[in-house]
């Protein structure tokens, strides 16, 4: 009984198993669990949670959460790390309330047509616009609720006006991710690293939101390049016009009241996200504060939004976030940060731009959530070895959503907006033609990135650096 | 390889089609087709049962709302004859039982002479159910619930006499019948359960058609500064109707008939008649 007591302390496995051991077993089970969820084996959230179930198994036995003053091995080994990332999960579920009710209100879609009438139906200028709506939409609600919008907008849009879809469909899968950079609650991904590394809301319109402007801007005209044959002017411009100017943005308003209130808690929230550091309160709060009141004003009976937000997405949160809480603490992130650091040649530029190249690879064939959820500790770990982490933050932020532009499924945007184009269209966009448009396009968003984060660190313009990112010697 | 469509919390598949459903609506021919005919003369019907009284304190009101002439008719015993007095009337205000207590009839039956009333009376009627007390009159044109299922026609009727009556919102309920639809689908494709999938897919069908009707009611809405809510539900629809009326505190309802009294859609309203409590318009 003692014996078993010891175990579950942690002190009996501490004192007799090698350090390498636990870094190998849940090194693996962290790996394990990836390719599960990869090759869809096994649904993602049952993975993550059977991962985690047997993470704390493995901690627990292997003595890596030890007892002590601060609590149980237990205690360290699950509360402890899902309280660390508890403020991610309560953004996520605040915005997730918010977000439903404020797309659902017709306000962007009102405002969507509102754009469209802008360009009188001329191609050119609709794919300008649709670029711009995608970025918008995606900075106020993130890549899903945003991305299906202007999806659903498109395949509307030009089949009414006897227009070829692709181009705009795959100018808004592509600009999403764009888009996402713009904010800190613009996507999920950004979110996690913003707020993993304490980044001031207004500092992304100093940093991440030029370089979403620049990159939307290569989708942009790579897309007119690519697509020419398909966005001359039309033979009859005015029969467009009149087309266009027709459409009544008031036909998809389904509450008045309801289109006003979200736009004003809307824009509420995104004040308090700008301000919550001098508020001297976490996003997490604000996102709470936002939803609740979505909820109180929205007149919907609250059941029918709380259910919409994706549970299941929330547990592989927590599965997520125990897994690599617990591969953090045998050690291995930091053996690997420091691994970087050395292949680096311990130059900080040179680390930011290796793992700017890795994410940006990955992101393309893997989800950049549990790429980003992975990297956090290891920026943590680099920082603790005295890299300064700001330049890191925001690398990740760039790349790991730019990443996704690559492949078919390498971003939320392109599934959905490639499937929709698919259904409405019997149109299918092959790897192939994806990889010359998408892949073609990170390729130069990628060096602009490379090239602006090398200038940023050059030129020590990263707001709450530290220090300054040296120059390589 | 994993898809990644499960990856962002805020989206579900089947709000595409709701998506798609609204810009199809957007892209409908413009219609305004709203009914703005000015209302000259409402008629009280009295008949001494227990809901007279409502109906001699919401008469006067109903009538000055439209600036219309009050004139009061006593209800009798022979239909033919209330039909005969009755034309020229552009409302009536009629208690449903006509000639007797709502309390003898309940939930069973209107009784002869509404019966007859709702099968062959052409003007739209304001029926009083339940008896209310003087001080619950007033509000009940504050809300008003429009229920849309069938007839496109009657529909803007419909609504075009909510503008009329309503003084602060009009609530509109597109309602779809989920066993019909699920008939429809069991013998199309064997399946007896309608999916969410295919009830979006209904959903995006019935929004991108009722598209004109919610434009031209939320423009007016927007010029005579009254809120309009728009409502989807699956589901019986006495039911439904009578849940959204009590979610949004609507005070009066407002229903189109079918020209076709032997159609499903007459028995309908025949139904939500009966199991209202409260005052009903039967256009």
């Amino acid at each position: 009984m003692n014996t078993l007591l010891a175990i579950v302390d942690g002190s009996e496995a501490a004192t007799t198993i090698k350090p390498w051991l636990p870094m190998l077993v849940l090194g693996s089970i962290m790996t394990l669990t990836y390719l599960v969820i990869a090759f869809d084996w096994m649904h993602k959230s049952v993975a993550a949670m059977l991962g985690a179930i047997v993470c704390i198994i493995a901690d627990l036995s292997l003595g890596v959460f030890i007892s002590n003053a601060e609590g149980s091995a237990y205690n360290r080994a699950v509360h402890d790390i899902i309280g660390h990332d508890i403020g991610v999960i309560g953004v996520i579920i605040g915005t997730s309330i918010l977000v439903e009710i404020a797309s659902r209100s017709g306000l962007f879609h009102f405002m969507a047509i509102k754009i469209v009438k802008l360009t009188h139906g001329d191609p050119v200028k609709l794919l300008i616009a649709m670029v711009v709506a995608t970025m918008l939409f995606v900075t106020f609600l993130t890549i899903a609720p945003g991305t299906m919008i202007m999806v659903s907008l498109a395949l509307v849009l030009t089949r009414e006006l006897k227009l070829d879809p692709k181009p705009y469909i795959l100018a808004i899968a592509l600009a999403a991710n764009s888009g996402a950079l713009m904010t800190l609650s613009s996507g999920i991904c950004t979110l996690m690293l913003g707020t993993a590394g304490n980044l001031p809301y207004m500092h992304f319109f100093l940093v991440s939101s030029p370089m979403g402007i620049i990159s939307g801007a290569i989708v942009y005209f790579y897309i007119r390049r690519y697509f020419r044959t398909s966005l001359l002017p039309s033979t009859d411009p005015s029969g467009l016009r009149r087309q266009v100017d027709a459409f009544d943005e008031w036909a998809l308003v389904k509450d008045r009241r309801l289109f006003y209130r979200s736009a004003g808690i809307l824009g509420a929230t995104i004040v308090g996200f700008a301000t919550s550091q001098r508020l001297g309160v976490g996003t997490d709060f604000v996102a709470f504060c936002g939803g609740t009141a979505a909820l109180l004003a929205s007149g919907i009976y609250p059941d029918e939004a709380i259910k919409k937000v994706n549970w299941s997405l929330i547990l592989f949160f927590v599965g997520l976030f125990v897994i690599i809480g617990s591969v953090q603490e045998t050690g291995l992130l930091a053996w690997l940060a420091g691994k970087m650091l050395e292949v680096a040649g311990g130059s900080p530029i040179v680390t930011l731009q290796f793992m700017s190249v890795f994410v940006l690879a990955l992101s393309g064939i893997m989800d950049n959530i549990p790429v980003a959820a992975t990297l956090i500790p290891l920026v943590r770990s680099l920082a603790e070895m005295g890299q300064d982490p700001v330049p890191l933050w925001w690398a990740l932020i760039i790349t790991s959503n730019l990443g996704g532009n690559s492949t078919p499924i390498g971003s939320v945007s392109s599934v959905i907006a490639l499937n929709g184009l698919e259904k409405e269209f019997k149109v299918k966009v092959g790897w192939g033609e994806f990889l010359k448009v998408g892949g073609g396009i990170l390729v130069i968003q990628g060096i602009v990135a490379l090239i602006y984060l090398y200038l940023f660190s050059v030129f020590h313009l990263f707001p709450g650096a530290a220090v300054a990112v040296g120059v390589p010697s | 390889m994993n898809t990644h469509r499960d990856y962002e919390p805020f989206e579900l598949p089947e709000n595409m089609e709701e998506d798609i459903g609204l810009f199809q609506a957007a892209f409908q021919p413009r219609c305004d087709a709203l009914d703005s005919r000015p209302i000259r003369s409402v008629m009280a019907v009295t008949d001494a049962s227990n809901q007279e009284a409502t109906v001699r304190s919401l008469a006067p009101r109903v009538a000055s709302r439209l600036g219309a002439r009050l004139t009061e008719i006593a209800c009798g015993d022979d239909t033919a004859r209330l039909l005969e007095r009755t034309k020229g009337a552009d409302l009536l205000v009629v208690p449903f039982p006509c000639g007797e207590d709502i309390d003898a009839l309940r939930s069973q039956s209107l009784g002869s002479i509404a019966d007859g009333l709702l099968q062959s009376c052409p003007t739209a009627m304001l029926c009083v159910r339940d008896p209310l007390s003087p001080e619950s009159v007033e509000p009940c044109l504050d809300t008003i619930l429009v229920a849309i299922a069938h007839n496109d026609a009657a529909n803007w009727q419909a609504l075009s006499w909510a503008f009329r009556l309503a003084q602060r919102a009009i609530v509109i309920l597109e309602w779809v019948d989920r066993d019909a639809i699920a008939e429809a689908s069991q013998l199309l494709e064997g399946r007896a359960e309608m999916t969410s999938v295919q009830q979006s897919i209904v959903e995006r069908a019935v929004t991108s058609r009722l598209g004109p009707l919610v434009g031209a009611a939320q423009r007016l809405g927007v010029e005579r500064n009254l809120s309009v809510h728009v409502e989807f539900r699956f589901g019986s629809m006495v039911e439904q109707t009578l849940e959204v009326c009590k979610e949004f505190d609507c005070g009066t309802l407002v229903i189109a008939r079918s020209d076709d009294r032997q159609s499903l859609a007459f028995h309908l309203v025949q139904d939500v008649l009966l199991a209202s409590r409260g005052l009903t318009l039967v256009i």
